[in-house]
């Protein structure tokens, strides 16, 4: 995964080479996603066609949650998908 | 060790103040240099393999919008510095290379056929919170062989801006000049890549995905040659004939011209003589000017053929094929192939060959490699070779279809090259022991090389030679024709004919005396004190030895000193009336100039590279005495052989 500036400088879209993308609604409510959204990191995480969409929550700054946000990310595609987030994927017809 | 701004003297090489700053930063062989030279008008060093680039250089490119300060730097794979070469990459984005700030900008030059490997080395870029911009290389190569890649789509997975650039044609490069004038305005991702290897790998198979990335297939030309050029066998009865048909090619193709040169010479001081007369200004331009720095430059030809040669071979890339060969070979003497790669540079001068040992890791290997690479063949000793083994093997000597004169010459680089093993594997077991480093080099694919950048290639090379014979040369042959022109005898010369006379001044001048002060040294090697000169004068640099026997028999018959030095005999002492360059005597100057150090700038250079004086003294004392005992017993050898 990687991620792409979104609209506006709190969002970024987390961007997976995986098809089908049916699973990014299912990680979208993970766990770890949640936990950011209750504790402020995160304004809300939402499932788009081919990526995860995640909004900073108010008074928080990427250069400081970039991490926290994409490991919770990582955990929750990996729960999803595993294998697809990280290291290789031999059945993801856009791996390259 | 240091890399400073101010470690390489050429002066596009300074630092630019008041301008923005810009560095080039990508994997070795990627094509940065190239693109550096395409935005700066500059002709910095470019070749087809890994680690041609191991200093930092600067120029200006112009902009629409101005000038900006452009920086080249050496290749590295990742910014965790594994070499001196990459050390100067970390430092100058650090800020902390003596003299130069820390760039404004950076520019990652990704070679597209290994970009998933080149990914990282972005991704650590784009960490250090700098306006980046990706240029991407070798796209043409990359579709011709199958791959794809989708560049807008690159650009917005990285976040960055991406350029596509194909350097050697200049397709793109407008574009980057254009791209240059506002870093500020650069692409920003909305924060850097991750910086844990798992993730890292992670973010660039995603990117990877992204850009619709299919990596080109593996070249088949290149593989076909490889298992040829490559093969434990034949890869080295390949080398062998690849270097033997290089020195027949100097010896045959270069020597009508150099017969050209040395007839437009001859020539010349006639002109001299008859228009100028042998007064005090006619001596000093038939023995200075024509005698001393004519006889160095007849060698152009074979100093301009050789750099010709070797930037072909590097720019099809044959050098990294002859270093993966030598591996094996090296591991014997305790050195890499990464160290041959040294020391194929210093076939053309050991200062470059020294430069080059920046990208060995090891500090051992490197100063062993420092302290052999003397050894290799450089160019200034050719002129050296070319005069002494055409007093050796009569001109025209064949057997078969091979040229003697050139048979001789590839012997002498032979025992060049296995001298500088035998030096580094006694060093690496005595003073500096240790272990050996594992080695990699990336194999390129084989590259037609451009016609262009061949012939600028060697002609800055050739130029440099030039320059020397225009400078150091010109200035020894100053010192020295007055030396031989005094003090003057007119009086004891009176009634004497022009020879007789030249020959009575040359005996009794200043030069006599400092020859003859030092010809006890040197008499066990047969040599006289009109050698011993050449030899003196030689430790400015090699080729001042020919300039030097060019001037003596200048000086001895102005109307035909290549006759007078081919016959010349000893003047006094138990050998008087014996010729002077007999076989003995050739063969032992030959091996003195294999071994002896003689070459100031690469002291100077020893010196900068290994950061003390112990290891030039090393070198000077090493040398030396091996240059004489193995001069002594070549003489008596050949004596034995031929009487």
């Amino acid at each position: 995964m990687h991620p792409v500036a979104g609209p506006d400088a709190a969002t970024v879209r987390w961007v997976v080479p995986h098809e089908p993308y049916a699973f990014l609604a299912a990680a979208a409510g993970h766990g770890a996603l949640r936990e950011l959204v209750a504790d402020g990191t995160l304004a809300g995480v939402e499932a788009l066609a081919t990526c995860l969409q995640t909004r900073l929550g108010p008074e928080r700054s990427w250069a400081a949650e970039a991490d926290r946000v994409r490991a919770a990310v990582r955990a929750a595609l990996e729960a999803q998908a595993p294998g697809c987030a990280s290291g290789p994927c031999g059945s993801c017809p856009r791996s390259a | 060790m240091s890399a400073a701004c101010h470690d390489n003297p050429a002066p596009e090489r300074g630092v630019a103040t008041g301008l923005r700053r810009i560095a080039l930063i990508g994997s070795p062989n990627a094509g940065k240099t190239t693109i550096f030279n395409q935005l700066t008008g500059l002709r910095a060093h470019t070749a087809n393999y890994p680690g041609v680039t191991v200093t930092r250089s600067e120029g200006m490119a112009h902009t629409p919008a101005g000038r900006v300060a452009v920086e080249d730097v050496p290749g590295t794979y990742s910014l965790s510095a594994m070499s001196p070469d990459e050390q100067v990459v970390v430092d100058l984005l650090d800020g902390t290379l003596p003299g130069c700030p820390t760039p404004d900008a950076l520019v990652v030059v990704l070679d597209a056929t290994t970009l998933r490997r080149s990914l990282t080395l972005a991704a650590q870029a784009m960490a250090r919170h700098q306006p980046t911009l990706v240029a991407v290389t070798m796209l043409d190569e990359h579709a011709a062989r199958g791959g794809r890649l989708d560049l807008p789509a690159l650009a917005e997975a990285l976040g960055v801006g991406v350029v596509g650039v194909i350097p050697p044609s200049g397709e793109g490069i407008d574009e980057l000049r254009a791209r240059l004038d506002r870093p500020q305005d650069w692409a920003e991702p909305p924060f850097p890549p991750p910086a844990d290897s798992e993730e890292q790998t992670a973010w660039v198979r995603s990117v990877l995905a992204a850009a619709d990335y299919h990596a080109p297939r593996p070249d088949a030309a290149t593989r076909a040659v490889d298992d040829v050029l490559l093969h434990p066998l034949w890869g080295g009865v390949v080398f062998v004939a690849v270097m033997f048909a290089f020195f027949q090619t100097i010896f045959t193709v270069a020597a009508p011209v150099q017969d050209t040169l040395q007839r437009g010479l001859g020539w010349l001081a006639e002109q001299v003589a008859d228009h100028v007369g042998h007064g005090f200004v006619g001596a000093f331009l038939s023995e200075a000017v024509i005698g001393g720095v004519g006889s160095v430059l007849v060698f152009v030809p074979q100093v301009a053929l050789l750099f010709l040669l070797i930037a072909l071979l590097e720019g099809l890339g044959y050098m990294a094929r002859a270093a993966y060969l030598m591996d094996r070979i090296m591991a014997a003497t305790g050195l890499d192939g990464r160290a041959f790669v040294a020391m194929l540079s210093s076939f053309a001068c050991a200062v470059p060959g020294i430069m080059a040992t920046r990208t060995i890791g090891s500090s051992k290997t490197r100063i062993a490699t420092i302290l052999a690479a003397p050894l290799m063949p450089c160019s200034a000793r050719l002129p050296v070779y070319v005069l002494l083994v055409g007093l050796l093997v009569p001109s025209g000597t064949r057997w078969g279809p091979v040229q003697a004169q050139g048979l001789a010459m590839f012997a002498l680089y032979v025992l060049g090259g296995l001298s500088a093993m035998v030096s580094a594997r006694v060093l690496r077991s005595t003073v500096l022991r240790g272990e050996l480093v594992p080695f990699y080099l990336e194999m390129p694919p084989y590259r037609m090389p451009r016609l262009r950048s061949v012939l600028l290639s060697s002609w800055s090379s050739v130029r440099m030679f030039l320059r020397k014979a225009g400078t150091i040369i010109f200035g020894t042959a100053v010192v020295l024709w007055a030396l031989l022109a005094f003090p003057t005898r007119d009086a004891e010369t009176v009634g004497l004919d022009q020879a007789h006379a030249s020959a009575y001044v040359l005996e009794h001048s200043y030069a006599a005396q400092l020859g003859r002060a030092i010809e006890p040294v040197f008499e066990p090697l047969g040599f006289d004190w009109r050698i011993d000169l050449g030899l003196v004068g030689a430790v400015s640099a090699r080729e001042v030895f020919v300039s030097t026997l060019g001037q003596v028999w200048a000086a001895t018959d102005p109307e035909d000193p290549s006759a007078a030095l081919a016959e010349a005999t000893y003047l006094d002492g138990p050998r008087a009336g014996e010729p002077l360059f007999s076989a003995p005597t050739v063969v032992a100057l030959l091996v003195w100039f294999v071994y002896a150090l003689q070459c100031m700038s690469t002291v100077a250079v020893m010196r900068r590279e290994t950061g003390s004086w112990r290891w030039p003294a090393l070198a000077l004392t090493y040398l030396t005495l091996i240059a004489y005992a193995a001069a002594w017993l070549a003489r008596l050898i050949t004596l034995a052989v031929t009487t």
